[in-house]
């Protein structure tokens, strides 16, 4: 009788990890974010280029 | 088989399955262990996260470095409630108050797991889901007894989250800012007490009541990013298939299933969250139920 294989989980953990990756790596996008954050929530839509 | 047998033969066969299938359960197999342990470190992950934001390494909290963003960087729902504006602005301009064009991002990246893992996301990544699967699992240490939802109950409730979600959207858009970010348990818990709100307050301890009652009741019933996940589950390649052949239809399954669907009947796959409990429960093994993508069973 053969029970699940973790196939399955090393693959999704595999490709959660190399998202994770990507979005550190993008450290310093994030740390405008911050910036952005501290300011305060603005109610208004704000542009990419603010962001930036 | 089962026809030619007995109905004494029927009920020793059924006390020798759930024998053999507590047996099993004592041990927790390889794909468990990867499970719980991805939870907890996702868990840990967001967590240090967020301390690093508030905090800082400096004042010993943490990743070094501090240079952690804010958990609205992490959570694809702002991405979900900043889609329309971004889309009404041609994808040029558009980002709702609060939220951050990497929320986009992980929206873009949840879609992208979700058609090939279904809902793995929730159960193994998603750290609000496991908070709250911990939370069930102490309460049923303390108090045994397990309250279960006849399926079709817990299908229409299911609908609840979809109202939320289309709600939450509308009110984002309309007022221009994250409006979840206000009451977003997940949001409050991961701020670990500071700025919290009394509506954070009773939001999360509605969400305590719920998460203590029904197993994974947040994730099944209310949360608007697991509408989200099953609207994009509806076309995922990663599917729970059922062998009609060697069921037994004993309803172990069932009783597995944190999500309360119907797994030996009109399997929902959509709302599953791969968790594989089902699987693990199964006396008949993977010749039964078995995860299986674009048909294929997941070695």
């Amino acid at each position: 009788m053969m029970k699940r294989g973790i196939a399955y989980p090393i693959l999704l953990i595999f490709v959660a990890v190399i998202i994770l990756w990507m979005f550190n790596f993008m450290g310093g996008m994030l740390s405008r974010g911050n910036r952005e954050m501290n300011r305060g929530i603005e109610a208004r839509p704000i542009t990419i280029e603010q962001h930036r | 088989m089962i026809a030619s047998m007995t109905d004494k033969e029927i009920t020793k066969t059924g006390q020798k399955l759930v024998r053999v299938v507590r047996q099993n359960r004592k041990r927790l197999t390889i794909a468990q262990i990867a499970r719980y342990v991805t939870q907890t470190v996702f868990f840990v992950y967001v967590s240090m996260i967020s301390l690093t934001h508030m905090y800082g390494y400096t004042n010993g909290f943490g990743f070094p470095g501090n240079a952690a963003g804010p958990l609205d960087c992490y959570c694809p729902f702002g991405g979900v409630e900043t889609l329309p504006t971004f889309i009404a602005g041609g994808g040029t301009n558009g980002i709702v108050g609060g939220a951050n064009f990497n929320d986009l991002l992980l929206l873009g990246a949840l879609l992208l797991i979700t058609v090939i893992f279904a809902g793995g996301f929730c159960g193994y990544l998603c750290p609000f889901g496991t908070l709250t699967d911990w939370i069930y699992k102490i309460r049923r240490l303390i108090f045994r007894r397990e309250i279960k939802l006849h399926p079709r109950i817990s299908f229409y409730l299911s609908f609840i989250k979809y109202f939320v979600l289309v709600a939450l959207v509308t009110q984002a858009t309309y007022h221009g800012f994250l409006v979840f970010s206000e009451f977003d348990p997940y949001r409050a818990f991961f701020h670990f007490g500071r700025d919290w709100t009394p509506l954070m307050i009773y939001v999360m301890l509605g969400v305590l009541v719920v998460s203590l009652l029904f197993e994974r009741g947040f994730c099944n019933y209310v949360c608007p990013l697991g509408a989200v996940v099953n609207i994009g589950s509806l076309a995922t390649l990663t599917k729970i298939k059922r062998n009609e052949s060697s069921c037994t239809s004993c309803g172990l399954c069932d009783d597995a299933c944190p999500m309360n669907l119907d797994v030996s009947g009109k399997l929902p796959y959509y709302r599953c969250i791969m968790c594989g409990e089902c699987v693990e429960a199964c006396p008949q093994g993977d010749e039964s139920l078995s995860v299986t993508f674009a048909g294929e069973v997941w070695k």
